[in-house]
C-alpha cells in the first residue's frame, strides 16, 4: 500500500479488481477518520469560551472611599466556559482546561451606579476589574487591571464602562469592583455586568 | 455498497459485492464529496462570522440634529460592511442591525457630537446601543455617559463612542441612539454615525 504525502491516504500499489473492495475500504476509513478532526476545530471557534453575569439587585450604600462588588443574586445571562460560580455570584472562575496554553481574553463590563446625595461635581467613580492569574511556566502570580471611571455629573447616576484584553494561562479569575472616589455614598444598580471571551491562543 | 464508516457514512464495497469497481468507487467518492461540502460549510461559519457595519457620512457641520434632553435614534446612509450571505444583518433603511445568528454579539457605536452656540457648563452626552428598541435599562440598553463639566462656551466637537456585550436572539433589532442634555441651548449636530456588529459566538 502506498500513502498520499500530504494527507496520508492510503492507495493501491497496483490496482486488481479484486481488492477493490479493501481498497476502497482502506480509502474510505482513512478519509473518514479525518473529519471529526476538522469539524471540531471549525466548530470550536464559533462556540468559544463566553460569559455574561448581571447583577438582579441593588447593592448596599457604598461609603466614600470604599469598594462596593456586583450584589448576588446575579443572572447567568451566557456562560460557556464553565467558570461562572453562580454560588458566589460575581466571580468568574476559569480552570485550566488540558493542553489548552496561555490564550487571549477579552473582558468588560457596564456598571449603573446611583449617587445617594448631591455628590461632587467632577469627582470620580470607577470600576476596577483584577484578573488574577498564575503563570504556569515561572509559577508567579500575575494581576492585571482594567479601570474605567466617570467623573460624577449629578445626573441620577452614571454608566461606568471598562474593557481590556488579558492574556491568561487557564487558571485566572477575576472579579469587578467599584471603587467610590467621590464624597457621597452610592449603590451598585440592578443590571451592572461584567463579561468576557476568550479571543484565541497565545 | 452495504459497508459505511463510523463518522460520516462513507460508503465502501465488501468482498463478493457484484457491484463494479468503477461505480463502488463513484459512491465511495460522492459520499466523500458530501463530507467535505459540510465540513466547508462548518469551516466556512468559522471564519465568516456574521459581521456588520452601517455609518453616516454626514459629516462636522451637516450631521443629524439631535433635539435637546431627548432620546434620538441615531440614523445612517451608507452601508460599510455586511458578510451575511444575503446581506440582511445591516438593515440600513431602517437604521439598524437585524440579527440573522442567535449568539453573543460584541457591538459599537460612535461619531461626534458637533456643538455650535452658545454654551455653558455642565453637558452631558450619553450613545447607548439598544436592543429591540430598549432605551430605559440594562441589559438590553447599553448608554457610555460623558460628562463635560469644564466645557467652554463656542464651537466645539466631541467624539463619543459605546460598546455592548449582548446575547441576542434570531430578528433580535440593534439601533444606536444619542442624549446630550445642557444647562442651556446651544445646536448639537451628530456626526459621522456608526454602528457595528461582530458576531463572538454561537448560542448554544
Amino acid at each position: 500500500m502506498r500513502y498520499t504525502t500530504t494527507e496520508n491516504y492510503p492507495a493501491p500499489d497496483t490496482f486488481d479488481f479484486a481488492d477493490a473492495p479493501s481498497d476502497l475500504f482502506a480509502l474510505a476509513s482513512g478519509v473518514d477518520a479525518k473529519f471529526p478532526g476538522w469539524d471540531a476545530i471549525f466548530a470550536a471557534s464559533t462556540k468559544q469560551k463566553t460569559f455574561r453575569v448581571r447583577s438582579t439587585v441593588d447593592s448596599a450604600a457604598i461609603t466614600p472611599l470604599n469598594v462596593g462588588f456586583l450584589k448576588t443574586p446575579v443572572t447567568i445571562d451566557f456562560d460557556n466556559t464553565g467558570g461562572m460560580l453562580s454560588t458566589s455570584g460575581t466571580l468568574w472562575s476559569q480552570q485550566r482546561v488540558a493542553g489548552d496554553g496561555p490564550s487571549w481574553w477579552y473582558f468588560g463590563g457596564l456598571f449603573l451606579v446611583l449617587e445617594a446625595s448631591a455628590p461632587t461635581i467632577g469627582k470620580p467613580v470607577g470600576v476596577n476589574l483584577a484578573i488574577n492569574d498564575t503563570n504556569t511556566d515561572t509559577n508567579a502570580s500575575i494581576t492585571t487591571n482594567i479601570y474605567g471611571d466617570s467623573p460624577a455629573s449629578n445626573t441620577s447616576g452614571e454608566f461606568v464602562a471598562f474593557q481590556g484584553i488579558v492574556k491568561c494561562y487557564g487558571t485566572a479569575s477575576g472579579i469587578p469592583t467599584f471603587n467610590n472616589g467621590n464624597t457621597v455614598n452610592y449603590v451598585v444598580k440592578a443590571g451592572s455586568m461584567f463579561w468576557g471571551t476568550r479571543l484565541g491562543g497565545a | 455498497m452495504p459497508g459505511v464508516t463510523p463518522n460520516r457514512s462513507i460508503r465502501y464495497p465488501l468482498y463478493g459485492e457484484a457491484a463494479l469497481p468503477p461505480i463502488a468507487m463513484e459512491a465511495t467518492a460522492i459520499d466523500i464529496d458530501t463530507a467535505a461540502t459540510t465540513t466547508d460549510g462548518l469551516r466556512a461559519g468559522a471564519l465568516h462570522k456574521p459581521r456588520a457595519s452601517i455609518l453616516s457620512t454626514l459629516g462636522i457641520g451637516s450631521g443629524q440634529a439631535i433635539t435637546k434632553a431627548s432620546i434620538t435614534g441615531l440614523t445612517f446612509n451608507q452601508l460599510n460592511y455586511d458578510n451575511t450571505a444575503a446581506q440582511n444583518f445591516a438593515d440600513l433603511g431602517n437604521n439598524r442591525l437585524v440579527c440573522r445568528t442567535a449568539g453573543v454579539y460584541y457591538i459599537t457605536a460612535g461619531g461626534t457630537a458637533d456643538f455650535s452656540g452658545s454654551m455653558t457648563t455642565p453637558c452631558t452626552l450619553q450613545i447607548a446601543i439598544s436592543r429591540n428598541g430598549n432605551t430605559s435599562s440594562l441589559p438590553d440598553f447599553q448608554p457610555h455617559k460623558y460628562f463635560t463639566p469644564d466645557m467652554t462656551a463656542g464651537f466645539l466637537d466631541i467624539s463619543v463612542s459605546a460598546w455592548s456585550f449582548m446575547v441576542l436572539a434570531v430578528n433580535d433589532l440593534i439601533t444606536a441612539n444619542f442624549f446630550w442634555n445642557a444647562a442651556n441651548t446651544p445646536t448639537l449636530n451628530f456626526a459621522n454615525a456608526f454602528l457595528s456588529a461582530t458576531m463572538l459566538c454561537t448560542n448554544p
